[in-house]
């Protein structure tokens, strides 16, 4: 037996890993047309670099760090074209226009005024439910530096929370003992 | 206290979205055919590219060789009598199957699997010079595989080609017939290649080098896009067609290699262009002896 057939392979880490990699894409993108460029290029590089995915349980991570050098790169003018990209858009919006509206109150706009380095570091252990060790993979960083980024960010996302003027009851009684010992 | 903070930013996490759709098993396969992992055969081609035969190959070859893509060593005497269509015969519980006159009306093919007790399909598509003649055979139709949203094709016992080794223009070897399984109530579908009528699009398109193709035996793989060109309408091409590894490039320079290239319709041939040479490229000298 020969190593694993390359296709066979993407094929299992694909079904494996895409829904938390739309979910990730989907997250931090305005439309589902950017998620779909996003998610298609992220598993186009995947499969470019097919040899280079780790194995393990370690293929979403990777995904991840792939996925985030192409939000940054990201470009509109790039926006994938054809029948199978209406498809998935239409899916996207579907999906999207099935929901009811998000909550905007004064958590996410407290988030939004962080920065995008806080955001991300705090939406990768929240969203994604990443340890340190992961963030730091996703990252490319060291774990060290991961706590500490998380330890601003956090402190920084209090401050804006308590300028937002949150409601103690619905908030924890210990996030705002947080606040107060920051303050 | 962090558990606090991270549970905040937990509770305004936008949705998820839907997951795995069909239309995400669709870019997929798109994303495995429009350009080969490192380590990957080279039998794929760019998407954005209306070219449905593409398609048909991932459904048939599946993810991991499931199914066989090969030629087809025709036996001889075409039209060899009105009776049948087939060459039917019992050998250890299979029939082995092979096409005795591949210019049939499909209907009779289709009347003389069914006559055998099987539910096969059995379609005959346009094809190039030099893939006139072949087969490809899946374990499930395609209506099947779309229905359950994967063009994945498993294998099966049941169904299955019979091979030989002779190398048929680009592929490693010919299929020689089909053995399914006398009793097999499953599906399955059976590709064959007719040739096209006068402007039809081929939706089983030939390699450049392969026999009956204008650069048969030509080593066009890594030279300039202008220099195959000037090949191709030598020998009779004028149209031609450049996709990149990603989306059509209908403006490629010059100076870009030519990785792969099929005729896609009679004097129309598709070609995939790169700024640098393709790293391991086909040995046309190999395929030709």
């Amino acid at each position: 037996m020969g190593p694993p057939d390359p296709r066979q392979r993407f094929e299992e880490m694909y079904r494996a890993n895409y829904a938390d990699l739309l979910a990730y894409v989907r997250r931090r993108t305005g439309s589902p047309d950017d998620a779909v460029d996003v998610i298609s290029e992220t598993f186009t590089t995947a499969w470019r670099r097919i040899d280079e995915v780790p194995g393990d349980g370690q293929a979403r991570l990777w995904l991840y760090g792939v996925a985030r050098r192409a939000l940054a790169n990201h470009h509109r003018g790039e926006a994938r074209r054809g029948a199978l990209a209406v498809r998935l858009r239409e899916e996207l919006t579907a999906w999207d226009e099935s929901r009811s509206p998000e909550d905007s109150g004064a958590i996410r706009e407290a988030f939004r005024r962080l920065g995008p380095d806080d955001r991300e570091v705090l939406a990768l252990r929240s969203w994604e439910g990443l340890e340190t060790a992961e963030i730091a993979t996703v990252l490319g960083c060291s774990r060290g530096a991961v706590r500490l980024r998380l330890h601003r960010a956090r402190k920084r996302l209090a401050r804006e929370l308590a300028v937002a003027d949150l409601d103690v009851g619905r908030y924890g009684e210990r996030a705002l003992a947080l606040l107060e010992g920051q303050g | 206290m962090n558990a606090d903070i991270d549970r905040l930013v937990a509770s305004i996490a936008p949705g998820a979205g839907p997951g795995v759709t069909p239309g995400a098993l669709e870019m997929m396969d798109e994303i495995t055919a429009t350009g080969p992992a490192p380590a990957a055969r080279r039998r794929s081609w760019p998407a954005g590219l209306a070219w449905p035969s593409a398609r048909r190959m991932r459904l048939v070859a599946g993810f991991a060789a499931l199914a066989v893509v090969t030629g087809w060593v025709l036996p001889g005497g075409f039209g060899a009598g009105p009776a049948a269509a087939l060459d039917v015969r019992r050998s250890g519980g299979f029939f082995v199957v092979v096409v005795k006159d591949l210019y049939a009306d499909p209907g009779r093919y289709r009347r003389e699997l069914a006559s055998l007790d099987l539910r096969i399909g059995i379609r005959v598509e346009p094809a190039s010079p030099s893939a006139v003649g072949q087969v490809f055979v899946s374990a499930e139709d395609r209506a099947t595989a779309r229905a359950k949203g994967t063009h994945a094709v498993p294998s099966s016992p049941d169904i299955t080609a019979i091979e030989d080794r002779k190398v048929c223009g680009y592929w490693e070897k010919c299929t020689i017939g089909v053995r399914i399984r006398i009793g097999y109530r499953g599906t399955g579908e059976i590709s064959l290649g007719r040739p096209a009528r006068p402007g039809e699009q081929y939706t089983m398109p030939g390699w450049l080098a392969a026999p009956g193709e204008p650069l048969h035996c030509v080593d066009f793989v890594n030279r300039r896009k202008a220099e195959v060109v000037r090949m191709l309408r030598e020998h009779g091409v004028r149209d031609v067609t450049f996709a990149g590894y990603r989306a059509p490039v209908p403006d490629a320079p010059d100076s870009w290699y030519v990785h792969d290239g099929v005729m896609s319709s009679a004097g129309h041939a598709l070609l995939l262009v790169d700024p640098a040479p393709h790293p391991k490229p086909v040995d046309v000298a190999q395929k030709c002896r």
